[in-house]
């Protein structure tokens, strides 16, 4: 069949049969058109009925728009805030290591970031990683080592679903980078709990609702409450303090060269505007002679 | 005058001409990274591992 067609397309451009395939075609063509016609008056009428919801393009599709908060590291100049970053990861551990994985960081990376290396070797140390096998085959386990990477909560994407109704809990070593508005978002959403859903909202069984994530409806419940974890330096563990220093930790694994990255911008910049400043004198100084000069036509004295 | 005395002490000998530039640029580059660090740690202070040490190694808890 479409090889015929292809026939007859190409014999179409040959003139002298024109007007034969023209004939031949008009039965098949018409059911063409119908088709397209059809699917796209079915196509529009879907898109609009899908438009007209109430839920279409509304804060409540999307997610509420996290307002920005005025981080400690925002701008150009601005390091980590460290202390934070320590307390960050008590959170971490204490709270969100129930359910995420942090899959990127090692141990290492943390040694003199939020903590001495010695800790950072006793904290390693109290989990269990594979080892090789003993002389027999069979599995050994040692304890972890600072070149090890921090163990998640699962064995495997399957049984982190399991054990949450089906929700995966997302790996947490990008997520300030993999969603909108970064760590604002992620602190929105950590304090943005309603104690009830507001009315008309429907949720699905387990879910619970969040304005700043879209669509409303999370897996993840409330999980941060005043006085949860008791932090060593004495600062005062409410909600939003261990919301602001988990997201700074979690700012921190999604980018833990920001503190390098900033300081040599900061070189670049200068060393680079220095020479452009430097390079835009030298063709000022080269072009001076050229631009000065000056071509005096002296025209011959007649002679009387 | 002045770019006559340059000329005698560097420029003549090319070893010299040579062995200045990298000179200069060892001790600029050890001397611009010691500004930008001065700068960066004067600029961020208290919020940096150093100052985080410092209160593990002299006493817990004196925080705010």
């Amino acid at each position: 069949m479409f090889r015929n067609q292809l026939l007859q397309q190409t014999k179409r451009f040959a003139s002298t049969t024109a007007k034969n395939t023209k004939q031949a075609n008009s039965g098949w063509q018409k059911w063409i058109t119908a088709g397209v016609v059809v699917s796209g008056f079915s196509a529009a009428t879907l898109l609009y009925n899908d438009s007209i919801s109430s839920k279409a393009m509304t804060a409540a599709e999307h997610g509420l728009h996290a307002p920005e908060y005025n981080w400690p590291h925002n701008g150009p100049f601005n390091s980590f805030d460290h202390a934070s970053i320590r307390r960050g990861y008590q959170v971490y551990r204490e709270v969100c290591a129930a359910c995420h994985s942090l899959d990127r960081i090692a141990w290492r990376n943390m040694v003199d970031v939020s903590h001495t290396n010695e800790e950072v070797k006793e904290m390693s140390q109290e989990f269990e990683y594979d080892d090789e096998p003993d002389e027999q085959g069979n599995p050994r386990k040692r304890p972890g080592k600072l070149s090890d990477y921090l163990p998640g909560p699962y064995p495997n994407e399957e049984a982190a679903r399991a054990a949450n109704q089906g929700a995966l809990p997302p790996d947490l070593s990008l997520i300030v980078k993999a969603r909108h508005g970064g760590p604002d978002y992620v602190f929105s959403l950590l304090t943005g709990y309603p104690d009830d859903p507001p009315e008309g909202v429907t949720l699905p069984v387990g879910a619970n609702y969040n304005p700043y994530f879209p669509g409303g409806s999370i897996a993840m419940a409330r999980v941060l409450f005043d006085d949860m974890v008791e932090y060593e330096d004495g600062t005062p563990a409410t909600t939003s303090q261990m919301a602001k220093d988990v997201t700074t930790f979690l700012h921190w694994a999604s980018e833990p060269e920001m503190d390098d990255r900033k300081k040599m911008g900061l070189k670049a910049v200068i060393i680079l505007s220095s020479l452009y400043l430097l390079s835009v004198w030298v063709k000022k100084f080269k072009w001076a002679g050229i631009k000065t000069r000056k071509f005096v036509f002296n025209p011959p004295s007649r002679k009387p | 005058m002045s770019f006559q005395s340059v000329y005698k002490l560097v420029f003549r000998r090319n070893s010299i001409f040579v062995g200045t530039v990298f000179l200069g640029a060892l001790i600029f580059q050890s001397s611009f990274d010691v500004g930008i660090n001065k700068f960066w740690n004067k600029y961020n202070q208290g919020k940096l591992w150093e100052d985080v040490r410092y209160k593990l190694e002299n006493g817990e808890g004196e925080e705010e």
